[in-house]
């Protein structure tokens, strides 16, 4: 482990009592329900073990349209059916936390640069938005988007299909800060830790690291602004890195301190998870840590989101709608097949695009026949990558990206 | 440590006490279902009271693992801090191997 004694302190100092509440009520249900005497006499506290009463916060613990896979921590992703936009509304955005949210208090948040740097800084939200302002669409998705299909089993939320969204950011460069502070030879990764923190003090801190180049590429943001509004608490309120195309544990959220190192960082979420093998393994294996690396780039993939799965449709003019991405390549094309593989036809790709956005894509899809159909989708990006017709297993079931299938019933 | 912090610190030592003595499930929320996640039988008590320290059953629930990747995930916990002992820690992984092992249904 890297050892800095104050690691911790600029966490602590930023949030505020709610969370605090929240967990700590979670915890006296215990000793209420036995009827013993609680160490502590807190206004607020009570048997009751779920969010604190008042609307913001509530506002924020829960997104009423999404599907819970875990409720605690929050983990939410969202229904196919409703990827159906180019930008992803944020109440429809997908939600991955380690650990409890934690509220941040503006007045007293900063975010510190330190480590191999000749000038640390410690900036505030107005410091930061004197650099200059950069705004991009950008696609996240979870890196276990798609676990619960992966056999067998791996550890973990048992994610479906819809831990992904996309939205527009707005925020500043990540190299103008770190050029700033001045990077010293010696620097070759850069760290990220959040204000979010373990349950027992015992458990690891989520803090992840990216390699020097990939946090000095112009294309990696430090966002603070997420479809016009300051980024929910849920999304990392206020400030969240967003290496362009990695998988969504390298957007670390909540950001409090950055610190640029002479290595990778070695803490839990860098050495155990976030991994999988450098070569293919055979599904249910045993790897060797040292035959692991750590996730960087999304792979490329697509999704059907219309029609949802086992509908029943009418003969005629069926759209076969869905959405296509690739991490740090662009998509080049989408086919669609509707004979269970024996022929491919080219989607239409959606006007809106950018770097490291998905593309929309559509398929008019004419049948006559009644009868039960397997629809799938099939992605190419730019540099020639394509879904492939099995998922590749790695233990902990990250970056599931097999051709998609959906079954429908067209009936007369 | 702040005053928040230390309060926090001794809630959470008391309720580790109070789990482990009181052998009777503590804590009513186990992630939003109506159902009761974790089927009875042996253990199973143990399984809600040390998990839901640090978080909800419904992740539990939603694995499906052999003894191997239970003992994993159990000795996983017993690093990052959860007090589990001894026979607890067999009798928490045999639970979860009887209910949720790779052979378990889907529909729980």
């Amino acid at each position: 482990m890297a050892h800095y004694p104050n690691e911790r302190e600029g966490a602590a100092s930023c949030v505020s009592r709610r969370s605090f509440l929240f967990q700590a009520g979670r915890l006296t249900a215990a000793a209420t329900l036995l009827g013993l005497p609680l160490p502590f006499t807190e206004r607020g506290f009570g048997a009751e073990p779920g969010p604190a009463p008042d609307a913001g916060y509530n506002k924020d613990r829960l997104k009423e349209k999404l599907i819970v896979r875990t409720a605690s921590p929050l983990n939410q992703e969202t229904p196919l059916e409703l990827l159906n936009t180019w930008i992803t509304p944020n109440d429809l955005h997908f939600v991955r936390n380690h650990y409890d949210v934690p509220q941040v208090d503006l007045q007293t948040w900063k975010l510190v640069v330190d480590g191999e740097v000749d000038r640390p800084l410690t900036l505030t939200i107005e410091d930061l938005k004197e650099f200059e302002a950069v705004t991009a669409v950008r696609t996240l998705e979870c890196a276990g988007n798609g676990r619960s299909f992966f056999s067998p089993k791996a550890t973990g939320t048992q994610w479906g299909a819809g831990a992904v969204g996309t939205a527009r950011y707005v925020g500043v460069r990540l190299a103008d800060v770190l050029t700033r502070a001045g990077i010293r030879s010696r620097g070759k990764h850069v760290m990220f830790n959040g204000a979010d923190e373990p349950v027992l003090p015992s458990a690891p801190d989520f803090i992840r690291s990216i390699p020097l180049e990939k946090a000095l590429h112009p294309d990696t943001f430090l966002v603070h602004t997420m479809n016009g509004e300051p980024l929910p608490a849920l999304h990392g309120y206020p400030l969240r890195v967003i290496p362009a195309g990695w998988v969504g544990s390298a957007c670390v959220k909540w950001l409090v301190n950055i610190r640029v190192l002479a290595q990778p960082y070695d803490g839990h979420f860098m050495v155990k998870s976030y991994r999988m093998p450098r070569s293919y393994a055979a599904p249910g294996a045993q790897v060797d840590p040292k035959d692991m690396v750590s996730l960087t780039s999304l792979e490329v993939k697509s999704l059907i989101t219309a029609p949802v799965n086992d509908a029943t449709v009418a003969p005629g003019r069926v759209i076969v709608r869905g959405a296509a991405w690739g991490g740090e390549a662009d998509i080049a094309k989408v086919e669609v097949s509707t004979d269970f593989g024996r022929t491919w036809h080219s989607a239409r790709l959606g006007m809106d695009e950018a770097r490291y956005a998905w593309r929309l894509w559509e398929f008019g899809w004419e049948i006559s026949e009644p009868g039960s159909y397997l629809l799938m989708s099939r992605a190419t990006d730019v540099e020639g990558r394509t879904q492939p017709i099995e998922q590749i297993w790695n233990p902990s079931g990250y970056l599931w990206n097999v051709i998609p299938r959906v079954r429908i019933n067209v009936k007369g | 440590m702040s005053k928040d912090e230390r309060a926090l610190s001794r809630a959470r030592e008391l309720a580790l006490t109070l789990s482990v003595l009181a052998g009777v499930s503590v804590l009513p929320y186990e992630g939003g279902g109506q159902a009761p996640l974790l089927p009875e039988g042996k253990g199973v008590e143990k399984v809600r009271n040390f998990c839901s320290l640090c978080h909800g059953l419904d992740v539990v629930a939603q694995q499906r693992l052999n003894r191997d990747g239970w003992r994993r995930v159990v000795d996983q916990m017993i690093e990052f801090g959860a007090p589990v002992q001894g026979e607890d820690r067999q009798e928490i992984i045999a639970y979860l191997v009887a209910f949720f092992g790779q052979e378990a249904t889907e529909s729980r």
